[in-house]
């Protein structure tokens, strides 16, 4: 391999490390000086997080170039499929649950009169 | 390529792979530990809630440790595959240090909330929080011992594709910890501090 390779990986590390930093400060700053209203900062800094993930996922893991079949790319796309899943589903049924869970004993016989002319 | 070559990249790519498909496994233990966290943590018991205990300053300090180290650990490979051991050695050793850094900060953290009466039994959300933050934390100690022994390796046996091959699955693994900690460091300290 030519040294010029070398050159061009050590970019690559800087670029990510760089990149990562960044976003990291811009992250706290956000917080730290009140930029957004609560509800906005959360989203900024959630996207600023997948963000800092997709940099350090591209620059510091090589997955970039890989030989087909690409094994190690698609089990990692699965795996946040299965990921996301796992954690959206669970907030989602807990969510509900602790809805039906925190009604007073009338709201929740109404709540499921309700629910009982509905059908199913 | 002579076989003996071609035997060595076949047994580093199957090593590779299988070492990976572990780490899409760990994927899925962070998952529920992340999801877990996120439900239980309004659950504080009349106890401290997150932004009580949290200082976020002190929470950067760990995660720029951490980063810095993924990145000493990427340059540290680059200088094996060239074939210069005393600059991996100094690199890995950096790693090493900032790794044993970012564990001193951890465990002072915890140490702290558990003198302060809020270790792990006193509600959900310290449940949780040490669960899914000391999880992260015993993959870092394994990592730091790890990097040892691969130090250790690497100056007796210098940058032989056998160390080359030992030193990719573990930069994967050092770099995969920070990948987790984004997630930690935003929706445990940055979201805790926030709400």
């Amino acid at each position: 391999m030519s040294k010029v390779n070398y050159v061009h990986e050590t970019q690559q590390y800087v670029i990510g490390f760089v990149g990562a930093a960044t976003l990291t400060i811009l992250a706290y700053l956000s917080v730290k000086l009140d930029w957004f209203d609560a509800t906005t900062t959360a989203i900024f800094v959630l996207v600023l997080a997948v963000l800092q993930f997709s940099v350090q996922v591209y620059y510091f893991l090589h997955l970039r170039g890989e030989a087909k079949p690409r094994w190690r790319s698609w089990t990692f796309i699965y795996s946040i499929v299965m990921m996301l899943v796992v954690v959206f589903g669970s907030l989602w049924v807990m969510y509900n649950l602790n809805y039906r869970m925190g009604m007073s004993g009338e709201a929740m016989e109404e709540y499921m009169l309700e629910q009982g002319k509905k059908g199913f | 390529m002579t076989s003996h070559a071609a035997h060595l990249k076949e047994k580093a790519e199957k090593a590779s792979l299988g070492f990976w498909l572990y780490l899409m496994t760990d994927i899925m233990v962070f998952a529920s530990l992340f999801a877990t966290y996120v439900i239980l943590r309004n659950g504080t018991n009349g106890g401290p809630a997150s932004q009580d205990i949290f200082n976020l300053e002190f929470v950067m300090v760990e995660t720029f440790l951490l980063l810095v180290s993924s990145f000493t650990s990427g340059l540290a490979y680059l200088a094996v595959r060239r074939g210069l051991k005393r600059r991996a050695l100094v690199l890995l050793g950096t790693t090493i240090a900032l790794g044993i850094g970012f564990l001193t900060l951890e465990l002072y953290e915890f140490g702290e909330l558990i003198l302060a009466g809020h270790g792990p039994a006193h509600s959900a959300f310290l449940s949780a929080f040490f669960t899914l933050v000391g999880t992260h934390g015993l993959h870092i100690l394994i990592g730091i011992i790890w990097a040892i022994a691969l130090g250790d390796y690497i100056s007796k046996h210098g940058t032989s594709p056998d160390a080359l091959r030992k030193f990719s699955l573990f930069v994967v693994f050092w770099h995969f910890l920070d990948l987790v900690w984004i997630f930690i460091f935003t929706i445990v300290y940055l979201l805790g501090i926030i709400s």
